[in-house]
């Protein structure tokens, strides 16, 4: 199989497995329905106390069970975070067909923000109430962001490179190209890639995000609450969730005759290095990010036929990536989704369940809708975004966008798989 | 609130709680030659949880000597024997 003109010596990625967590569905049948119908996941929140916090609603993962996964004792020991992830890299790994691997050279790639953070919080409040010989010894491999990871190999005796990076809400997108990494240079064949995220619907970190006015105050309609690119935007959904992608070696993948979903054609990563928080306002460092994603794929941008936007509908963000979107592509750019509108925003594992949804909106050639997109917003303006009913573009390759408060950017590039038979 | 005393406890009940939690089983299923390492996987982690668990009841066990303890059983005889000392 011939390898891409400009790279003639690495490694293709093939996608032969996807699992999900997510509000949008722990399956990956619903998780497709959902994204393709654009239905919108997020509800009141009712699981905590939301007091004094100025958005009420999230986008939660209810029917989450996770028993099948592990025993009862090692789930015990697991934040929430681990076992959404460890969920979810299982079912990408048993959707691929259970392969038989060579243990020193599969690897996982993981990502979060938050990690175990619940259970710190949790800690922190039995010390508080009743002194340091309450908090737990289990507390750091619960806490720490690799545990998922960690559970990973550990079930599934895997001893290849291993790896957890923390870039916030980019940490799913620079997974994945973490882990296309590991294979294209050699250093595994098979790895699972993705992120979990649990810690952000929880009162502390749902507080903080509301003090900073990031969330949308759309308590009394949630499922319009998150609106991507909208003119009424007014913050983000706050989500929960997990998602991989089990990744091969393209020659493998093919020789054993996986099912294969797309291609890993390449990726990018950036640091805006303006702002803490805030995106840079024309989005330099996320353009900078797409073309440089565009080409370590070997596409130039005519090629991407729909781009798979971070879109959080905050006001600063959505602005900052369309400006970064008409930067990169000229005045028609491909058209774009928002797939916060249907999920809300995952965090650390958003970058994760959107790759999944491209993957196989790659595939099918159709862009998902936008929910909760109404009404195009003036500072948005130039940009296709594609509501109300999904749209045939040809299958083709997606650009997918993540970029994390901090000024971290990453953009991945999908291909549907090859046509040819090598 | 007054004081209780570990006297007023039934140690060997609350041990019995502490080890089906950490390993997730049920009571029931503990006998005293139930073998901690090997039938319930109990680990370094699992003992200190356990003290914890005691320390929380107002029983103070040194987790060095947990680790000697084979069984139930002996666990049990163990930390009954440290409320004992405490409560003399």
């Amino acid at each position: 199989m011939p390898a891409p003109a400009n790279r003639p010596f690495r490694q293709r990625v093939a996608v032969t497995g996807l699992g999900v967590k997510t509000p949008a569905g722990c399956d990956l049948k619903t998780f497709a329905d959902t994204m393709f119908a654009g239905t919108p996941t997020a509800r009141r929140v009712t699981e905590f106390d939301t007091t004094g916090i100025n958005s009420k609603i999230a986008c939660l993962v209810s029917d989450f069970d996770p028993s099948p996964y592990a025993s009862p004792k090692m789930l015990r020991r697991m934040d929430r975070f681990t076992q959404l992830g460890l969920a979810a890299a299982m079912d990408a790994y048993t959707d691929a067909g259970s392969p038989a691997v060579e243990p020193e050279r599969a690897g996982v790639s993981a990502g979060t923000a938050t990690g175990g953070l619940r259970t710190a919080i949790a800690n922190a409040e039995a010390a508080a109430e009743r002194g340091a010989e309450a908090v737990s010894g289990l507390l750091v491999s619960m806490l720490m962001p690799n545990a998922a990871a960690a559970y990973i190999s550990l079930v599934l005796g895997w001893h290849g490179p291993n790896t957890t990076c923390a870039t916030t809400c980019a940490s799913g997108t620079d997974a994945i190209n973490n882990g296309a990494k590991m294979i294209r240079d050699g250093e595994a064949d098979i790895v699972l890639a993705g992120a979990a995220e649990a810690a952000g619907a929880t009162p502390l970190i749902m507080a903080a995000f509301a003090a900073s006015g990031a969330l949308s105050t759309r308590n009394d309609d949630p499922a319009t609450a998150s609106r991507p690119f909208d003119s009424g935007r007014d913050g983000y959904v706050m989500g929960e969730g997990a998602a991989y992608l089990l990744l091969e070696r393209y020659d493998l993948a093919v020789a054993r005759n996986a099912t294969i979903y797309g291609e890993i054609a390449g990726g990018s990563r950036s640091a805006d290095g303006y702002h803490v928080s805030a995106p840079h306002p024309e989005g330099r460092g996320a353009a900078a990010c797409m073309r440089a994603a565009i080409a370590d794929a070997g596409l130039a941008p005519a090629d991407i036929r729909q781009i798979n936007c971070h879109a959080t509908a905050t006001v600063l963000g959505d602005v900052a990536e369309a400006n970064a979107v008409l930067t990169v592509f000229g005045d028609a750019p491909p058209p774009v989704t928002g797939p916060k509108g249907v999920l809300g925003h995952l965090i650390g594992a958003s970058g994760a369940a959107e790759a999944v949804a491209a993957v196989l909106s790659a595939r099918q050639g159709v862009v998902p809708p936008t929910a909760g997109h109404f009404q195009l917003a003036a500072d948005c303006a130039g940009l296709d975004v594609v509501s109300g009913t999904p749209r045939k573009v040809g299958a083709g390759p997606v650009l997918s966008n993540s970029f994390g408060v901090g000024g971290q950017n990453a953009s991945v590039i999908i291909l549907p798989p090859a046509e040819e038979t090598p | 609130m007054t004081e209780q005393t570990t006297q007023d406890l039934d140690v060997p009940a609350l041990v019995r709680q502490a080890v089906a939690t950490v390993a997730s089983v049920s009571v029931d299923q503990l006998s005293d030659d139930t073998d901690l390492e090997n039938e319930l996987d109990v680990d370094s982690l699992d003992l200190a949880e356990i003290a914890g668990i005691m320390h929380g009841h107002g029983i103070e066990v040194d987790k060095a000597d947990l680790k000697t303890t084979a069984t139930v059983g002996e666990l049990v005889g163990n930390i009954s024997e440290s409320a004992a000392e405490a409560a003399k």
